[in-house]
C-alpha cells in the first residue's frame, strides 16, 4: 500500500511539473506589464529598501500593475505577505524557489525572475538546488542542515556522461563505488517530493546514459511529451543500483577540464537555473518518427565500439593575424605530409608567380577561390584532412582579416584544438598583437568557443635567422596574455617554424634551429594533442555549416561537425527550425564514404526527401525524437572584452554569432553584474556594462534560431557578441525565455 | 506638406488644414495625429438603401467624414496611412458613432482638430512645411548572402528590400557553385536597386559591406550595366560610393552614416546628425558615466537640478496613447528648454532612433553638465 502511495506521489509530482509550465507561460504574458511599472516602484522606494524585485513583482500582481498602489501595498504591512515573517538574512536569498510543490501559497507565488526572492525559501520545504554564485556563502552560514551546497568537486552530469562514454568504449573494468548523486541525497531528505526533485538534477543526457547501461537501448527515453524532468526520475528510480555503481566513478581529468573551462570563461554554469528550467517544453516531432529503430541503434553502437580502436579524430583550427602565414604554413604541411601531389604544387607555383605572388603558392592549397588567390587573403574557412601517427585531423584554416572574423568564428566553433600562428618578423608580431591586430581577438574567441589546447607556431623564424632571443621574447609576451585569456599554461606549446621554407613543420634540417630547439616539430606536436571529450550518449545534434549541391552526395549535401550522438546511413533526421524530416543517404568523412559517423566527426551528409531551400547554414540537424529547442530570446551570462568601443546599455543592438549563425539582436535588459571569479552578484540592475565585466543579461533576437542551453550542449549554448566589427563579449545561454514549440 | 489653414485658440484648442505632398509628409502626419483627435477628410462610404419593394441597393458615395481617431496605421513601405474610429459629426449618410476608416492620401486636404495643440506637434507642422531640402539617399548594406536596401529620407529609413540567399562555402569539388550563387545574389541586389531607387530623387547610393563584397558587387554592377545597357546605372555611376560596414544587418547602417565620405554627402539628413549625437552620448557614458543618464526617472531628477545640457528622445514617446504620460514628457522637454538645454528629437524610423527606443527604460537620454 505504502509503496503504491509513493508511486502515486511520484506521479503527482510529475504532473505538477507540467502544471508549472502553464504558470510559466502566464508569467511571460505579464512580463511586459511588470517591466513597465517596476521601475517606478523601485524609484519610489529608493535605495536601501528591504524589498526584493520579486516582492515588487508580487505586489504589482496584487495591485493589478498600479505602481502607486503596489508601493502602498508593500509599505502597508507585511502580514499579508507570507515571506516577510522571516528575516532578511542575506544568505536567505540563496535558495531559489525551484521546488515544485509550494504548499503555502501555490498559485499566487511571485514568479521567479532573475533574482531569487529573499526570505521566501526559508518557509518552504528545503530547497536543495542553488546557484553556484552563492554556494560560497552557504558554506559559511549554514542555516539549515538539510541544505547541501553544490559541490564543484563533484563531476557535473556532462562529465559523468563523457567519462562513462570513455569507460564504455574502452570497456575497462571500473571499480564500483557507491553513492550516485541522486541516491546520496535521498536518505537525507526522507521525503518523496524531495527525492523526486533531487534526482532531477541529472540532465536528460545522464538519464539516457544510465538507462543505456542498464537496460535495453530502445527503452532509453520517456515519451517526448512528458517534461524531461520525468525521464531522469524514472530512469534513476528504476535503475538506481546499476547506475549508481557506474556514475560515481568520477574521472578527475574531465572534472578538471570542465573547471578549467568555467574558470576560463569566468562564468559559472548555474546548476540551479538549469534544473529549474527543466520544464522547457519538449516539442514533439512528427508522430512516431525515430532516428532509427532500436535494433538498428544497437547495431550502430556495436560498430562504433568496434571502430574505436582507430585513430582519434580532432578538429584543428588555425588562427592568427592577417598575413601571419596561416594558409602558407598549413599548405606546406599538407604538401610535406603528401596530401598535395607534386604536379598540382608545381602548377600553383607557376600560376602564383605569373600574377606576381610567388610566395603565396602554398597558401593556394587552401585558398581556392579566385578572389582569395588574386588578393592573397583567405576569406572563408578552408577545410582539409590529414593524418598523423595517432590522430586524424580535420584542418580548418581560418581567415585572419578583421572583416572575416565571423567566418573565423564559424570555423573555430567546430574546433577542438587550435594552432595560433604569429609572425616573428620584428614589427609584424607587434602589429598583430596590438589592439588593432587579430592575434588577441582570435585567441580570445577560440578560448571562448571552447578550445583548450593551443599550439603557438612562431612563424617566419627564417627571416630572423632563427634567433632564439626573438623566439623567447615572443613567448614571454604571449604567455601571460594567453594565461589571462584562460588557457592553462600546461596546454600551450610554442613551436618555432618557417611556413615558407617548411622548416620544423615535419622535420628539422637547419642547424641554426636544432642548435637550441629540441622540442617536437609542428606535426609532432599536433600528433600529441589530447583527445577531446565527446557527447556520444546524447541525442543527435549537428550544426549545418554549409549546404551545397553535390551529385555524388545524392542531391543535397550538408557539411558540419557532429556535436552529439551518432548517425548512420538510412537514419531519419529532423531539420530545425524548419521542422522537416529528411533521410541520410550517404555520409562522407575525410573525403571517403562511410556508413556511420559519431560525435566529433566533421562530415558531409547527403540528404534525401528534402528541398534544398529547406536547409540552410545555421540549421540544426537533430534526433526527431528529441528535437532542438527554438528560441527568440534567452537569458545569458556574458563577459565583456577589453577595449569595448562603447559601454553596453539596455537597448544595445548587437550581432549574435552562435555555431554557424549570425543574427541581429538587442540586449533588452541588464540584470546584474557578477563577480568574475566567484559569480556573486555585485550590482543589480546596472545602467551600463564596461570592460571585462561578467553580467547576466536578456537578449532578444530578430528572429528565432536553434540554440541549446549551455548546460545541455556546451558547444551549441555558446555565443559571441559583436558590434561594429569588433568582438565585444562572449556568453553562454542560461535559459531560453520563450522556447517555442514549432 | 502644405498648411492651408490654421485656427488655434490661445488655450491651444483648434484645428489645422493640411495637405500631404510626399511620403515624408505622411510620416509627419502620423506624428501630428494622435489618438483622440478629430480628423476630417473626404472619403468613400458604402451606403445601403432599401427600396419600397424590399430590394437592396448599394451605393458608393463620396462624403466628407469626421472621425474621432481610435487607431492610426502607418506603413512606410507601402506609403499609406489609415485612420479609423467612430464618426464624430453626423451627416445624411452616416450616423453618429458609426465606425469609419479614412485613408490619408497624398495631395488631398485633411483637417486635424485637437483639444490641445502641444508645442511638439506645432514644431512638427513647421518642419514639415519647410520647403524641403531633401537629401534623399539610398544605401545597401551587404555581406555575402545578405543585403538590405534602404532609402534614407529626412525623417525615415525605410528598408525597401531585404535579399537573402544561401551561398555555398568554398569547398574542393564545388567552386563553381559558389560563384554561381554569388552572381545570383548580386543579380537580385541589382534588380532591387532598379526597382526601388529612383535616381532622379536619390542623390547618393552608398554600398557598404565587410571585406571585398562591395568591390565585387560594384564590379559586377558596372559590368552588367554595360552588357545589358541599363541606362539608369550607367548614367548615375557617379552616385555610387563605397563604404565599410561590419555586417549586412540593418543596424550596420549606423556605421555607414558615420563614414566621413558618406556623412559629407548626407550632411542635412536627420539620420547622420542623430548618429553623431547618439555617439556622443555613448562616449560620455564611457568616459564620464556620472554625466550621462538614461531612463525617465534619472533624467527627471537631473532636470530638477537644472543639470540637463542635451536631451535626446524619440518621437515615439509623443505618440503614447496615455495623455498623462505624454504630458510628463512635454513638461520635461519644456523644462529643459527653459533651462537653456538642447532637445534633440530622434526619428524612431532611423536605426539610431530604434536603438534609443530599445533602451527600454523610458527611452530618454541626456547629457548632464557636472553640476548635480
Amino acid at each position: 500500500m505504502s509503496r503504491h502511495r509513493n508511486l502515486r506521489n511520484l506521479e503527482h509530482e510529475d504532473y505538477s511539473d507540467d502544471y508549472d509550465e502553464d504558470e510559466e507561460d502566464y508569467e511571460e504574458d505579464d512580463y511586459n506589464k511588470i517591466d513597465q511599472t517596476i521601475d517606478e516602484v523601485w524609484d519610489t522606494l529608493g535605495d536601501g529598501t528591504p524589498f526584493t524585485e520579486d516582492d515588487l513583482v508580487y505586489a504589482l500582481r496584487q495591485t493589478k500593475y498600479d505602481p502607486a498602489a503596489a508601493v502602498a501595498w508593500l509599505l502597508e504591512g507585511t502580514n499579508h505577505h507570507p515571506h516577510h515573517t522571516t528575516t532578511y538574512a542575506p544568505s536567505s536569498s540563496l535558495y531559489s524557489t525551484t521546488s515544485k510543490s509550494k504548499p503555502s501559497h501555490p498559485s499566487k507565488l511571485p514568479p521567479r525572475r532573475d533574482i531569487s526572492p529573499s526570505s521566501l525559501a526559508i518557509g518552504l520545504s528545503t530547497p536543495i538546488i542553488k546557484s553556484p554564485y552563492t554556494s560560497k556563502i552557504t558554506n559559511t552560514t549554514p542555516q539549515n542542515p538539510d541544505i547541501v551546497p553544490f559541490d564543484f568537486m563533484e563531476p557535473s552530469p556532462d562529465d559523468q556522461v563523457s567519462s562513462k562514454q570513455k569507460q564504455a568504449f574502452k570497456r575497462d573494468s571500473i571499480p564500483a563505488k557507491p553513492a550516485a548523486k541522486g541516491k546520496k541525497e535521498a536518505p537525507l531528505q526522507g521525503d518523496i517530493n524531495i527525492v523526486a526533485m533531487s534526482i532531477q538534477r541529472p540532465k536528460p543526457g545522464k538519464a539516457k546514459a544510465s538507462a543505456k547501461l542498464s537496460a535495453k537501448p530502445g527503452a532509453k527515453s520517456a515519451p517526448s511529451k512528458s517534461a524531461p524532468g520525468k525521464a531522469p526520475a524514472k530512469a534513476a528510480g528504476s535503475t538506481a543500483s546499476s547506475s549508481s555503481s557506474s556514475t560515481s566513478s568520477s574521472s578527475t581529468t574531465t572534472v578538471n577540464k570542465l573547471e578549467d573551462d568555467i574558470d576560463a570563461m569566468h562564468l559559472g554554469v548555474s546548476e540551479g537555473s538549469s534544473v529549474s528550467r527543466e520544464e522547457e517544453p519538449v516539442k514533439t516531432a512528427p508522430k512516431g518518427m525515430k532516428q532509427h529503430s532500436a535494433a538498428r541503434k544497437k547495431e550502430i553502437e556495436e560498430k562504433i565500439h568496434g571502430a574505436v580502436s582507430g585513430k582519434e579524430r580532432l578538429s584543428l583550427v588555425v588562427i592568427g593575424h592577417v598575413d601571419a602565414g596561416k594558409s602558407t604554413t598549413m599548405g606546406h604541411l599538407l604538401y610535406d605530409l603528401g596530401y598535395v601531389d607534386p604536379k598540382t604544387m608545381r602548377k600553383y607555383e607557376h600560376e602564383s608567380q605569373r600574377i606576381g605572388k610567388g610566395s603565396f603558392s602554398y597558401a593556394w592549397v587552401l585558398d581556392e577561390h579566385e578572389e582569395e588567390r588574386s588578393r592573397g587573403v583567405t576569406i572563408d574557412v578552408g577545410v582539409n584532412y590529414f593524418e598523423t601517427e595517432h590522430r586524424r585531423i580535420t584542418l580548418l584554416d581560418a581567415p585572419g582579416h578583421r572583416d572575416f572574423v565571423p567566418n573565423m568564428i564559424s570555423g573555430a566553433t567546430q574546433a577542438d584544438v587550435a594552432v595560433l600562428v604569429v609572425g616573428a618578423v620584428s614589427g609584424e608580431f607587434e602589429a598583430g598583437f596590438g589592439s588593432e591586430g587579430q592575434t588577441k581577438e582570435h585567441a580570445l574567441l577560440a578560448r571562448s568557443l571552447g578550445v583548450q589546447q593551443l599550439i603557438v607556431a612562431v612563424n617566419k623564424m627564417d627571416v630572423t635567422g632563427w634567433n632564439k632571443d626573438r623566439f623567447d621574447e615572443i613567448v614571454g609576451v604571449l604567455t601571460p596574455f594567453l594565461k589571462q585569456v584562460g588557457f592553462s599554461p600546461a596546454s600551450v606549446w610554442y613551436v618555432p617554424i618557417s611556413g615558407l621554407t617548411g622548416e620544423n613543420l615535419v622535420k628539422v634540417t637547419d642547424a641554426r634551429l636544432s642548435s637550441w630547439y629540441d622540442g617536437p616539430t609542428l606535426a609532432g606536436r599536433i600528433d600529441a594533442f589530447e583527445p577531446a571529450e565527446r557527447l556520444l550518449a546524447k541525442p543527435f545534434r549537428m550544426a549545418v555549416s554549409d549546404v551545397f549541391r553535390g551529385l555524388q552526395m545524392g542531391g543535397i549535401g550538408v557539411a558540419g561537425k557532429i556535436e552529439a550522438g551518432f548517425v548512420a546511413v538510412g537514419d531519419k533526421l529532423l531539420i530545425e527550425p524548419v521542422n522537416e524530416v529528411c533521410t541520410v543517404k550517404s555520409i562522407r568523412a575525410d573525403s571517403e564514404q562511410v556508413e556511420f559517423a559519431k560525435a566529433g566527426d566533421n562530415v558531409d551528409l547527403g540528404l534525401g526527401d528534402v528541398e534544398v531551400t529547406h536547409v540552410n547554414p545555421g540549421d540544426i540537424l537533430c534526433d526527431p525524437h528529441r528535437p532542438c529547442p527554438i528560441a527568440r530570446s534567452f537569458r545569458a551570462q556574458i563577459i565583456t572584452f577589453a577595449q569595448l568601443p562603447l559601454p553596453i546599455t539596455a537597448g544595445h543592438q548587437i550581432i549574435v554569432y552562435t555555431h554557424h549563425l549570425s543574427e541581429a539582436a538587442t540586449i533588452t535588459k541588464l540584470h546584474s553584474i557578477l563577480d568574475r571569479t566567484t559569480g556573486e552578484v555585485k550590482k543589480k540592475r546596472p545602467r551600463a556594462l564596461g570592460e571585462n565585466m561578467a553580467a547576466q543579461v536578456d537578449i532578444v533576437l530578430q528572429r528565432p534560431i536553434c540554440v541549446e542551453r549551455y548546460s545541455n550542449y556546451k558547444q551549441l549554448g555558446r555565443f559571441m557578441v559583436r558590434d561594429q566589427g569588433r568582438s565585444i563579449a562572449a556568453g553562454i545561454i542560461e535559459k531560453l525565455t520563450d522556447p517555442s514549440s514549432a | 506638406m502644405k498648411l492651408l489653414k490654421r485656427f488655434i485658440d490661445k488655450d491651444g484648442h483648434g484645428h489645422v488644414v493640411l495637405r500631404a505632398e510626399e511620403t515624408e509628409d505622411l510620416w509627419h502626419a502620423y506624428h501630428i495625429i494622435a489618438i483622440g483627435d478629430t480628423v476630417t477628410a473626404s472619403s468613400i462610404r458604402k451606403i445601403q438603401k432599401e427600396s419600397a419593394t424590399g430590394s437592396i441597393d448599394t451605393d458608393r458615395v463620396k462624403v466628407s467624414v469626421s472621425i474621432t481617431v481610435a487607431k492610426v496605421d502607418f506603413d512606410p513601405a507601402s506609403e499609406t496611412m489609415r485612420l479609423s474610429g467612430p464618426v464624430a459629426v453626423e451627416n445624411k449618410f452616416i450616423k453618429m458613432g458609426a465606425f469609419h476608416t479614412l485613408d490619408v492620401e497624398l495631395n488631398k486636404n485633411f483637417t486635424v482638430e485637437k483639444a490641445e495643440w502641444d508645442p511638439i506637434a506645432l514644431d512638427r507642422i513647421a518642419t514639415a512645411c519647410e520647403p524641403a531640402h531633401h537629401a534623399d539617399a539610398a544605401a545597401i548594406v551587404m555581406s555575402e548572402g545578405l543585403a538590405h536596401l534602404c532609402l534614407l529620407t529626412q525623417g525615415m529609413t525605410i528598408v525597401k528590400s531585404k535579399i537573402e540567399t544561401a551561398i555555398p562555402r568554398k569547398r574542393k569539388s564545388a567552386i563553381s557553385g559558389h560563384e554561381k550563387a554569388l552572381h545570383r545574389f548580386f543579380d537580385a541586389v541589382m534588380q532591387a536597386i532598379l526597382r526601388h531607387v529612383d535616381f532622379t530623387v536619390v542623390k547618393v547610393l552608398a554600398i557598404a559591406s565587410p571585406g571585398f563584397t562591395k568591390d565585387q558587387f560594384l564590379a559586377y554592377l558596372t559590368a552588367e550595366a554595360l552588357r545589358q545597357d541599363i541606362r539608369p546605372i550607367i548614367e548615375n555611376k557617379g552616385k555610387f560610393i563605397l563604404a565599410h560596414s561590419s555586417s549586412g544587418h540593418k543596424h550596420a547602417l549606423q556605421e555607414v552614416l558615420r563614414d566621413p565620405t558618406v556623412a559629407a554627402k548626407l550632411e542635412d539628413t536627420q539620420a547622420a546628425g542623430e548618429v553623431r549625437a547618439l555617439g556622443e552620448f555613448y562616449q560620455m557614458l564611457k568616459v564620464e558615466p556620472d554625466r550621462a543618464f538614461y531612463g525617465f526617472n534619472h533624467v527627471k531628477l537631473a532636470q530638477e537640478r537644472q543639470a540637463v545640457q542635451t536631451l535626446l528622445l524619440t518621437d515615439e514617446l509623443f505618440r503614447a496613447a496615455d495623455i498623462a504620460r505624454r504630458k510628463q514628457y512635454l513638461e520635461l522637454v519644456q523644462a529643459v528648454k527653459d533651462g537653456g538645454g538642447e532637445v534633440r528629437l530622434f526619428s524612431s524610423m532611423h536605426p539610431s532612433g530604434e536603438q534609443l527606443q530599445k533602451a527600454r527604460i523610458r527611452r530618454i537620454l541626456s547629457n548632464v553638465e557636472g553640476r548635480a
